[in-house]
């Protein structure tokens, strides 16, 4: 499947190109250490992530690489070591023991064990997380109430844990973190205990959390079925995010690129390999994408809007969603031989010249098709 | 948000964790109830003791006492010269001075012969210095010769205190004249109460030159303090002046630090205390270790840790409180058995109640605070 692996390793887009929404989670630069002195030990190294509202990140890798750390790091459980945290606008790393209080009691925690107050039932368990947001009595009842049944335990609701099965109790530990509808959810396999048909339930809720009201989720799985439906995946290993990969994406680049001749004879593998190097760049209208005479750094594909491109004061071409430019002077290593600027608001897939030459390098054919095209352009 | 706000689960959560677990906080109740009850019984001791050695004064007309400077309590006294105490009546502020002579004889009359010894008081019947009607209606009876009345509450172990039995007490032959309700205290096991001039008959020896005490009456609005230091001027070294305030504080001191009764009950209670605190901490904390993971994904999802520490005080008020409630009930029969077993004035005071009610939730608060010792091991990390 060419969509299975777009990687986007992000760097903060550069501020004058495009002014996207706060996300939700932004973290840059992120090293941290468990024990101190010579037993100090490093388990994240450098990680940059972040994440926009209404995004379900899934977050894979082996025991020990690092997702619960990064977890708890953005859940404001553990204070940094060395790097940024910013997560609903505030930077963590800033705020004061209270504040850090107050930005957890704006995500969902859902964790591994349900955590549920034995001497509670399914609707109090839940209403111990309600009433941390003020608000009338009734209305926080109805919503305690509401969770629970969406949750499919509407007939549950007064049963203490003891009388619920695992996958129940674990749904009131989802109901807890749902209940008063946080803009991240954080969640540490929340699936485990859960048969195939619960798990789709709740994955479905999760979905519909970052749907209905813009949630961000991000969810540390080894679950395939929730795999899925993930809007985004980010692999770990040794203490490192190895692939950040946003699905709709990634298929659209490959949708983009199967077509192009450029392109067609590379394999399936060779093909997510381009993809997987590519950023997501915006434009607004009237930006100078490339300039003349510039030397060239990176291969653009448009996806969606038109740039125009000139060369010497004249309009040559215009290209729309699918079409590419910037390869010539990776090609050539001569400066670039035209202007390109964005008509209306331009997004964009960008490969730096290192991933475009690594690609170049893979396929022989790639590379015959590249020169072809150089000279057709010449 | 307010502060106040986030305490609203604090006691309905902290009374469903203890209702939930009705095998271990029943025997929390029960080891609580039986710290209170001991913190009732120890402190009614404490306090019965020195009233049981102001039983005598707290039943004699006096604004002040003097005694010689050896006097510990009644039956180590001291002695002073009568003289001196003349040259108290002389001062301008006194009205009366009554002397008082205290003295221990063997009560040969025992039940199945044996001689337990009997306290002596010594005093003039017409001074009227003792305040219970039933020895001031008996001060004829007194002024016979060879005639004493007998405390009610002497114990049987001297035999029947029959009007007209004819005892021997030292080696005279007394008539028991009567008896007068007022208390044994800790002059002794018996006591009996006789005139001046019975007391040199019972101990020729010692003859009325020689007393224990001087109870002075000053005259109308003068201050008893005033009055004390002036005579503390006057009569110079070698004597106490006490005033009923000085007095009190000097048998309290006495009987609950220089003696071993004191120290026992001061000891017991302060062990009933500690008792009381560590089984209240032992409950709450394995309440709060057993739901660590609870308490820490209650931190993690936003509760401050000002509002646990309350869910565990409360738990601790709460389990103090409903063990309270049943110790006083059982601290009020107790009590009255030990009146009657002991003749200790033991007895519940609003004071006694406030003071223990204090101890009991100084238990809970200290319990609770080591507990939140325990709730700190609550780490948010650590529950993904």
């Amino acid at each position: 499947m060419c969509a299975a692996v777009v990687a986007e390793r992000t760097e903060a887009p550069p501020a004058a190109l495009s002014s996207p929404p706060e996300p939700v989670v932004r973290v840059h630069g992120l090293n941290h250490y468990y024990g101190e002195g010579e037993a100090r030990n490093q388990v994240l190294f450098g990680n940059s992530i972040e994440i926009p509202a209404g995004q379900l990140v899934v977050m894979t890798g082996p025991s020990g690489a690092g997702k619960t750390t990064l977890l708890t790091l953005i859940g404001a459980l553990r204070s940094a070591h060395e790097g940024r945290i910013d997560v609903l606008g505030r930077e963590l790393s800033r705020l004061s023991g209270g504040e850090l209080v107050d930005v957890r009691r704006d995500i969902g925690f859902i964790f591994q064990m349900h955590n549920l107050f034995d001497a509670l039932s399914a609707y109090e368990n839940v209403k111990m997380a309600a009433q941390l947001v003020n608000g009338a009595l009734p209305d926080m009842q109805q919503r305690c109430v509401g969770i629970l049944e969406r949750l499919g335990l509407g007939h549950r609701i007064e049963y203490k844990p003891r009388f619920l099965s695992g996958g129940e109790r674990q749904r009131v530990a989802i109901g807890r973190a749902l209940v008063n509808q946080p803009r991240l959810i954080l969640a540490d396999e929340p699936t485990a205990a859960l048969d195939k048909d619960s798990t789709m339930n709740v994955i479905n809720l999760l979905k519909q959390t970052t749907i209905d009201y813009g949630a961000a989720v991000m969810m540390v799985t080894h679950d395939h079925r929730i795999i899925d439906s993930a809007d985004r995946l980010v692999h770990m290993v040794d203490g490192r995010i190895m692939s950040d990969v946003v699905l709709h994406d990634a298929l659209r680049i490959c949708e983009f690129l199967r077509p192009i001749e450029l392109f067609k004879s590379l394999t399936p593998r060779q093909l997510t390999d381009v993809a997987e190097h590519m950023k997501k760049r915006h434009y607004p209208a009237g930006e100078t994408i490339i300039r003349e005479g510039e030397p060239g750094e990176e291969f653009f594909l448009v996806s969606d809007g038109e740039v125009e491109v000139i060369r010497a004061d004249h309009e040559v071409a215009r290209l729309g969603p699918g079409d590419f430019f910037g390869e010539v002077a990776l090609i050539s290593g001569e400066p670039r031989n035209a202007t390109v600027v964005a008509e209306g608001e331009v997004d964009t897939y960008v490969l730096g010249k290192t991933d475009f030459q690594t690609a170049l390098a893979t396929s022989q054919s790639f590379r015959d098709q590249l020169y072809r095209v150089y000279f057709m352009r010449h | 948000m307010t502060g106040l706000f986030h305490f609203r689960p604090t006691v309905p959560l902290a009374w469903r964790i203890l209702t939930y677990d009705k095998r271990r906080t029943g025997l929390a109740l029960i080891g609580i109830f039986m710290a209170i009850l001991l913190v009732f019984i120890e402190l009614g001791f404490f306090y019965a003791v020195p009233r049981g050695g102001l039983l005598l004064y707290d039943n004699m007309r006096f604004d002040l006492l003097l005694a010689s400077d050896q006097y510990e309590y009644q039956a180590q006294p001291g002695t002073f010269p009568l003289d001196r105490l003349d040259a108290a009546r002389r001062s301008p502020d006194v009205e009366v001075a009554t002397p008082i002579y205290f003295g221990f004889a063997k009560w040969k009359s025992g039940e199945d012969g044996v001689w337990p010894d009997v306290f002596v008081i010594g005093f003039d019947p017409a001074s009227q210095v003792f305040v219970p009607e039933s020895i001031n209606r008996q001060t004829g009876v007194l002024e016979r010769a060879d005639t004493v009345l007998v405390d009610s509450a002497t114990r049987p172990m001297f035999g029947p205190l029959d009007t007209g039995r004819v005892v021997e007490i030292g080696d005279r032959k007394i008539t028991i004249g009567g008896q007068y309700v007022l208390g044994t205290g800790f002059m002794g096991l018996g006591v009996v109460l006789a005139s001046a001039a019975n007391f040199a008959r019972l101990f020729p020896q010692r003859g009325l030159s020689i007393v224990n005490l001087g109870a002075i009456q000053l005259k109308p609005g003068v201050d008893p303090d005033h009055a004390a230091d002036e005579l503390r001027k006057t009569l110079g070294s070698g004597l106490q002046v006490f005033t009923r305030t000085s007095l009190e504080a000097h048998e309290t001191a006495y009987w609950t630090t220089r003696t071993s009764v004191g120290i026992i009950f001061g000891s017991g209670l302060l062990i009933s205390f500690v008792v009381g605190i560590m089984i209240v901490y032992q409950i709450v904390s394995t309440q709060v270790s057993r739901q660590l993971p609870q308490f820490a994904t209650l931190k993690a999802i936003g509760y401050p840790d000002r509002s646990l520490a309350a869910t565990v005080s409360a738990m601790s008020l709460l389990i103090v409180v409903a063990g309270f409630i049943p110790a006083l009930g059982a601290a009020v029969g107790l009590y009255s058995v030990i009146r009657r077993q002991t003749l200790l004035p033991v007895a519940m005071s609003e004071m006694r109640l406030f003071t223990v009610l204090v101890a009991a939730v100084a238990m809970a608060l200290i319990s609770a605070l080591l507990s939140v010792g325990t709730l700190r091991r609550a780490a948010p990390a650590d529950v993904f």
